[in-house]
């Protein structure tokens, strides 16, 4: 099975003291959810960056369907940042054009579908969205794109429990079989049942990689009790 | 995916040229006006008359402050779009797009030269309509007349004065392009080599390249004039029109090499150094 994200040596330093990543070798499959999970400043959200295509690597390389992050591989990666990102866009409708035009695998039905779901109307005002309902929306048009690879940066971090269900509810209904999800997060315990894989990373190193079925069986113990163990302070 | 880009691109900066534009048509529409009637009418009375000027005179400070104005805040509009769109937050959302930097850095490139020399098209247009009439028309035509009698008669080329007015001509597109990417390379090279401190690293290259453009400007200009003073060098005016286009020529090729020279850095930048915040 060609992997589907494969990262060799893959470092990141941003001074000579702060190394993000250090020599980080791991291969992804196709038709997985993955969860990055791994303490705050670990490296999670450089690994994604560098997976987009918004850093470049220090040393090493990071490889979607064996290229180099770039224009062709942007166009099967659809990422979720940690952050909102439309300053300039005044209406929901212009977003949504702006996605159907640069993106070939935006399915705009979907997105109106599910934002109809949450109220969320075309011709609302982005400024006048609330931090919990901007996050929501900006998972809806992630999602909506038909991509091989998802790259969502703490998608369920800032809000309530119950947006918290509704988005990963979102994530399982409208996933395709043949992409990868790659999700980091430190809220395990809401994300466990969903992720078929686990990655934990510290302090910019690899830790463990496995399937959360085998750490359960294994390990005796669920992600999240894994996870407090290995990350104990 | 240029076009679409381009697109997108004009329409995001229409909502701070288009308003620009109008204001300085309709100014220069009704500063004309006020020309006309303070030329012409009769008026009613000496307060009459001395009110039409008074608005006459703030219609023309409004017109100065609005053209000048207008350029100074389109350099800063121009950096701050850059930065913005493709360093800021909103970097987040660009360069996740499947396109390449160059495109990027074409897109904006194009989309800041085109608004610029609509405005300064318009401005010369303006500055044209506003300050000639009938009379001030056949100056222009008599002066323009004399220059040429004058160039026939020292048997100048045709080929030289050709040659100087397209070169002029062509220093406008090209001193637009350079001004632009200076403000661009300037944010890209502060964004990659003071991260920590990106303003300030851009201010500061926008600094020492302007320092640099200007000791150059300076050099020529000084060589040019020594040359002029010197009486091996120039014995007639062929010789001081040669001098004029080789200055004019030097400053054209460098300021080419520049533009060319940002482009490059800027692109390298884009495409293999970007590290978003």
């Amino acid at each position: 099975m060609t992997a589907l994200l494969e990262c060799n040596n893959l470092t990141k330093r941003y001074t000579s003291s702060k190394t993000a990543l250090n020599h980080i070798n791991i291969s992804l499959p196709a038709g997985r959810i993955i969860g990055l999970l791994g303490p705050n400043g670990s490296g999670k959200t450089t690994f994604l960056k560098l997976a987009a295509g918004l850093l470049s690597p220090t040393e090493g390389e990071i490889l979607i369907h064996g290229q180099k992050p770039g224009p062709a591989t942007k166009a099967m990666v659809s990422y979720l940042p940690d952050r909102t990102y439309f300053d300039s866009f005044r209406k929901v409708k212009h977003l949504l054009d702006f996605f159907e035009t640069f993106y070939a695998d935006f399915n705009k039905e979907k997105a109106l579908h599910l934002l109809n779901d949450l109220s969320i109307r075309p011709d609302d005002r982005l400024k006048s969205m609330s931090k919990g309902t901007k996050e929501k929306m900006e998972l809806i048009l992630t999602m909506s794109r038909e991509a091989s690879v998802y790259l969502l940066d703490e998608p369920i971090g800032g809000v309530d429990p119950a947006a918290r269900d509704y988005i990963l509810n979102t994530i399982l209904t409208n996933y395709n079989e043949n992409a990868t999800i790659l999700i980091s997060t430190h809220l395990i315990q809401d994300i466990e049942s969903v992720l078929d894989d686990v990655i934990f990373i510290k302090n910019g190193e690899l830790v463990l990689y496995d399937s959360s079925e085998n750490i359960r069986i294994k390990e005796q113990k669920s992600v999240d009790q894994l996870f407090r163990e290995v990350f104990r302070c | 995916m240029l076009g679409r880009l381009l697109k997108h691109e004009f329409k995001a900066t229409s909502s701070y040229y288009i308003p620009v534009i109008i204001a300085m048509v309709l100014l220069s529409l009704m500063l004309k006006l006020s020309f006309l009637i303070n030329s012409d009418s009769i008026f009613l009375s000496t307060e009459i008359e001395s009110f039409s000027n008074i608005v006459q005179g703030v219609l023309l400070l409004i017109y100065i402050i609005v053209i000048s104005g207008s350029f100074f805040l389109s350099i800063f509009f121009i950096a701050r779009r850059f930065y913005h769109n493709l360093f800021g937050d909103e970097g987040y959302l660009m360069h996740t797009l499947p396109v390449s930097g160059s495109q990027h850095l074409n897109s904006k490139l194009i989309c800041s030269f085109v608004w610029n020399l609509i405005l300064i098209v318009l401005a010369l247009l303006s500055f044209f309509i506003l300050f000639s009439d009938n009379e001030t028309f056949s100056i222009y035509s008599y002066l323009i007349s004399i220059l040429i009698n004058e160039i026939k008669a020292l048997e100048i080329s045709a080929w030289i004065t050709g040659l100087f007015i397209t070169e002029l001509i062509v220093m406008i597109p090209v001193g637009i392009l350079c001004s632009i990417l200076t403000l661009y390379v300037s944010i890209a090279i502060g964004h990659h080599f003071l991260s920590s401190h990106r303003f300030i690293g851009a201010v500061l290259s926008y600094f020492v390249l302007s320092v640099i453009n200007s000791t150059i400007t300076s050099t020529i200009t000084n060589l040019t004039a020594s040359a002029y003073n010197n009486p091996a060098l120039v014995v007639n005016f062929t010789d001081l029109c040669n001098l004029l286009l080789t200055t004019l020529s030097v400053t054209l090729i460098i300021t080419v090499i520049e533009m060319i020279a940002y482009y490059c850095i800027t692109r390298y930048l884009l495409n293999n150094k970007l590290n978003l915040n």
